[in-house]
């Protein structure tokens, strides 16, 4: 890998040390619900989940480095940027009050807080970041006013969604959302957390959970945005789809093609086949590319026509999170560049703006 | 190589049948203004024979947001998958660029439905 080749990393985890270092963000009335009510010092992280869905798992390497489960913002500079060789790192968080049920104006109050916490703590400090805006869909309303109070910023270059079983994000509801970020040049992106089910229920076992919630549900929400006409109707709307494995999309690309094609007549409002759509609009993460050698994952690539989707993640810091150099020797010169940077910044006009001219 | 099939009366308009001419199995179809195509009478997605139980509908198209509204052109259904298949073209309609049905032309003669195999 040349040490100018552009590394884009999709999913970085940023992460707060404590919830409480939110709370100097939040306004008055919803900084006193936060500091001194019931809600004090409940776990935000797992709420409703397994309890040994650790909110800190960093990887072993990265640990040893400094990474202090995404807290440090100096430990994770030097090792993403210096040893892992990411040029440009997309913050995703890790506290997610979008995810938390009910209480809608308080979580848009913890969202906005999150973001300018993020703005502060991280965007400040290296012009290498970029940023999402936190919201609550839940909320439409709030979450366009949320987009367009952060839109200004010169880091932010996408809408971070919870992915959830609990909404159908396809649904007209949600929809002013993803104007909003069509309107502001924002993607979307989607990443499952400790709140995410899988068919409506946590698994017995965590290691169903693992196995399961990000490609399950991402299917559902990929697939309710392509029924529901949200990437038809918004042809310049990016979604990225993190942290939901890679070796489902071709079955899925031809299974939504044939039910495209067997049940038009029930959406004749989407107008174009779903692989179509996936291929132009949609980008997933290579993260977690697993036990998945790389040589079959350039096939499955091949297979599925897929080259122009996947994208670049090391899921920092997480415990299965992936390094660059581990798929680099086995990728195609053409097909690495494509999933370095190339198929990002085609979804992610914010991005693409923010690195002219592209750094070293 | 054209060939005399039945009297045009005899498929009320939306009937379709299958008739066998020099070893081919083509599916005749009568539109619902009263006009006939012809294809192959096999869908290209898995094999289905098409008259058996294919049949014919009015085109739906997107209106104004998730809404939908019928158009005056026909499609046939296929039986097993539900595949809309483009009568003038042979092609599916959700996937026009793929591979086409074969069509055969049809006119009216004398009354008669005249198939141009």
């Amino acid at each position: 890998m040349s040490e100018r080749e552009l590394l884009i990393d999709a999913d970085v985890h940023e992460m707060l040390a404590d919830v409480e270092e939110v709370y100097p963000y939040l306004p008055g009335h919803w900084k006193d619900v936060a500091a001194q009510t019931y809600w004090a010092g409940q776990s935000v992280f797992a709420t409703g989940a397994h309890n040994y869905l650790w909110h800190r798992s960093e990887r072993g390497d990265w640990d040893a480095k400094g990474a202090s489960g995404g807290t440090d913002v100096d430990a994770t500079c030097g090792i993403l940027f210096d040893h892992e060789g990411v040029s440009i790192a997309i913050l995703n968080g890790f506290f997610h009050p979008g995810a938390l049920i009910g209480s809608y104006e308080f979580n848009a109050a913890l969202s906005s807080a999150y973001n300018d916490w993020q703005a502060d703590k991280w965007l400040s400090k290296d012009a290498r970041f970029r940023g999402s805006v936190h919201v609550v869909p839940n909320d439409p309303r709030g979450a366009v006013r949320e987009i367009e109070r952060m839109a200004d910023h010169p880091q932010i270059v996408q809408v971070f969604l919870p992915l959830t079983y609990h909404y159908e994000y396809g649904d007209p509801l949600y929809r002013p959302i993803f104007e909003a970020a069509v309107k502001h040049d924002l993607a979307v992106a989607f990443h499952h957390g400790a709140h995410t089910e899988v068919g409506g229920r946590y698994p017995r076992y965590v290691a169903e959970w693992h196995v399961l919630a990000a490609p399950c549900v991402g299917m559902m929400q990929l697939a309710s945005l392509v029924f529901n006409g949200v990437l038809d109707q918004l042809p310049d709307l990016g979604i990225v789809m993190l942290e939901t494995g890679a070796a489902w999309l071709p079955w899925f690309l031809w299974r939504a093609d044939e039910n495209y094609k067997e049940f038009r007549w029930e959406v004749p409002w989407v107008k174009r086949l779903p692989s179509e759509q996936i291929r132009a609009q949609v980008r997933v993460s290579t993260q977690p590319i697993g036990e998945l050698p790389i040589g079959d994952f350039v096939r499955l690539v091949e297979m599925a026509r897929c080259e122009d989707v996947f994208v670049f993640a090391t899921d920092y810091p997480h415990h299965d999170g992936d390094s660059a150099s581990t798929l680099a020797p086995a990728l195609p010169p053409d097909l690495r560049r494509k999933i370095w940077a190339d198929n990002a910044l085609s979804v992610m006009p914010r991005l693409a703006r923010s690195l002219d001219p592209v750094p070293a | 190589m054209k060939q005399k099939l039945f009297p045009e009366d005899e498929l009320a308009p939306g009937e379709v049948r299958a008739v066998a001419v020099n070893g081919r199995d083509i599916l005749v179809m009568r539109l619902f203004d009263g006009s006939y195509r012809a294809l192959r009478n096999r869908c290209l997605h898995m094999g289905a024979r098409l008259s058996d139980g294919g049949r014919i509908e009015h085109l739906r198209v997107a209106g104004e947001g998730q809404d939908y509204r019928f158009t005056d052109k026909c499609i046939l259904r296929c039986p097993w998958h539900g595949f809309e298949i483009d009568v003038d073209t042979g092609a599916f309609v959700a996937d026009p660029k793929s591979r086409h049905n074969r069509t055969f032309a049809v006119e009216l003669v004398d009354d008669h439905v005249v198939l141009d195999v």
